[in-house]
């Protein structure tokens, strides 16, 4: 099933390559390159890569895992691979709490993102309440039907919040954040989201090969011993909570968790046990490399929710088009 | 091994999905000798699946208990019944592209701890299970693209690593050709040789009579007769059964159950 020989080498060099790369890569001195030379001697360049670049580095890393093992997550619990992290209502509840935070608390960033958090929490919430009511289809179906029903709501009033909003000053600024940035990350910022994304990361990571068995129809997975319900919204919960945190900080970021973990399962194969940490590793990839083009190619920042649109849909679309055996 | 004479034994079960008024097992009580290989016959909608999944501990009665090996369901852990007992349900759609072995080792779950994954005594007794099949050439190929009939027996086979004393199969030759369902058949009558206890539902008569050596009738929830094969293979059961007249034709050792036909 393995298309790629030493998969973990491979895809652990690359990461840590690009690690290393980002860190040289930026605007100053000059556009695209800085030399080890001016690290070495030029005070202002270092305490640059100590406070902005390294800060960035390590939310994209983030980033790019949480979206990633989020969307391997859902797409295997909810047994479609249609699925994203930011499913049951988690993208657009923080979308709506940015906007709103925007629009009514004059805050700054840090109180953008703890709404976020917020209405994040308050969808994924919802969307769970609103699955226990539904009286109709297994918990699976609820869920799915919850989080659309939530998601809509949500999209509805932040529609209602642009429509609201300043055209010059506070909807640009919805429209940046529900685009995606990590623009302006602080060390604060990380430190912020590292009681969610380490946790629930160490959750997903250390159940990935049990993911494969709460995978199967929830009756074959009950017959294997396991108690599904309970073991299913553990590792939902953990999942969510790492993209919540995430979220909150660089916006509604999408793609990387639809389609990382496709891009893992053609390289490694399907079993968790070996696709969870190549699509955690791949996705710290992609989103560094993303970030590194958003915040270089121009002097101002690209959305970095584009840029993952844009290489992200490319990438699968080439992948879907090779001539492979497999499927899903 | 099992040292009690009855596998599974339940008492005045009643089950219903939608309210007392829909009732789907209506009293119901029956024992499963221990290592039979025994059927669960009765026509479309009698509660032959829901049983298998009240035994299973999937569904709750709303009364009643099920007993599996003397103890009753309630007093085994989630891991202690995922050894007990193994499901091969009716349809298992396999989601994404695991391999045949991949997906056979994931039959070792009860014997693990949520957070351990399968090691290499594990991966030999899924090779064995598969090896049991005849599927071992199956191993790398992935799941989702082979046949009905393979894909059956990969299904086994990750029930068999389970290495569990009971075996329910729901309808297992229900979608197969005439040569799988032969080798399905061998293959329960092997397990119940090495001391498993194999249920299985059908609505086909013969296919109980040519397999199984104990058989519970059910209509409507309830259980009408539970005997060996030979004596509960009667035209006059079989006719109660299901609704409608039933001959059972005699051909030496073996019986054909056909329709009578009105003259």
């Amino acid at each position: 099933m393995t298309t790629l020989r030493r998969p973990f080498l491979v895809l652990g060099l690359l990461f840590i390559g690009v690690l290393v790369f980002s860190i040289f890569l930026g605007r100053y001195p000059a556009p695209y390159w800085m030399p080890l030379s001016t690290l070495r001697s030029d005070l202002l360049a270092q305490r640059l890569v100590v406070n902005l670049r390294l800060p960035r580095i390590l939310a994209a890393c983030l980033l790019g895992m949480s979206l990633a093992a989020g969307g391997t997550v859902l797409q295997m619990i909810f047994r479609n691979p249609l699925v994203e992290p930011g499913f049951l209502g988690v993208s657009p509840g923080a979308a709506f709490g940015a906007a709103f935070s925007i629009l009514f608390l004059d805050g700054g960033p840090a109180v953008v993102e703890v709404t976020a958090a917020l209405f994040a929490g308050l969808g994924l919430a919802g969307s769970y309440v609103l699955a226990r009511a539904i009286r109709y289809g297994g918990w699976i179906l609820r869920l799915v039907l919850a989080g659309i029903i939530v998601s809509a709501l949500f999209s509805a009033g932040l529609g209602v919040l642009k429509y609201m909003a300043d055209p010059l000053t506070e909807l640009p600024e919805i429209v940046f954040w529900t685009l995606g940035a990590l623009w302006g990350v602080t060390w604060a910022d990380v430190a912020y989201m590292l009681p969610l994304v380490v946790p629930g990361l160490v959750v997903v990571y250390l159940m990935r090969w049990r993911l494969n068995v709460l995978a199967l129809p929830e009756e074959t997975a009950f017959s294997m011993g396991t108690a599904p319900g309970r073991e299913r919204s553990l590792l939902l919960a953990a999942a969510v909570a790492a993209v919540a945190a995430v979220v909150s900080v660089a916006g509604a970021v999408g793609w990387v968790g639809l389609i990382v973990p496709h891009v893992s399962r053609r390289l490694v194969g399907a079993d968790a046990q070996k696709a969870l940490p190549a699509s955690m590793l791949i996705g710290g990839t992609f989103a560094l490399l993303c970030d590194d083009v958003a915040r270089t190619i121009v002097a101002g920042e690209v959305p970095l929710g584009i840029l993952t649109a844009l290489f992200g849909a490319t990438g699968f679309l080439l992948l879907m088009i090779r001539r492979t055996p497999q499927v899903g | 091994m099992n040292t009690h004479a009855t596998a599974i034994s339940t008492e005045n079960l009643h089950f219903s999905y939608n309210g007392p008024q829909q009732p789907v097992l209506r009293g119901l009580s029956l024992d499963i000798p221990a290592g039979s290989l025994t059927a669960i016959l009765g026509p479309n909608g009698s509660g032959k699946t829901t049983l298998l999944r009240v035994l299973l501990g999937f569904l709750r009665p709303s009364a009643g208990t099920v007993r599996v090996a003397g103890r009753p369901l309630g007093d085994y852990t989630r891991r202690e019944m995922g050894r007990l007992m193994a499901l091969v349900p009716q349809s298992e759609p396999i989601p994404f592209n695991f391999s045949a072995l991949e997906y056979v080792l994931l039959g070792r779950t009860p014997y693990l701890g949520a957070l351990e994954s399968p090691g290499p005594a594990d991966r030999q007794v899924a090779l064995e299970a598969l090896r049991a099949m005849g599927a071992e050439a199956l191993r790398e190929r992935a799941v989702a693209a082979l046949s009905g009939g393979e894909q059956q027996l990969v299904i086994l086979a990750r029930a068999m690593a389970q290495q569990p004393q009971v075996l329910l199969m729901d309808e297992p030759m229900a979608h197969l050709d005439l040569g799988n369902q032969g080798r399905i058949v061998s293959i329960m009558r092997q397990m119940a040789a090495a001391g498993v206890t194999v249920v299985f539902t059908t609505h086909d008569p013969n296919a109980a009579a040519a397999v199984a050596s104990y058989v519970v009738m059910m209509r409507r929830g309830e259980v009408l007769t539970a005997a060996p094969t030979a004596r509960a293979m009667t035209a006059a059961n079989l006719s109660e059964t299901y609704g409608v007249a039933v001959e059972v034709l005699h051909a030496g050792e073996r019986s054909l159950i056909c329709l009578r036909e009105e003259a």
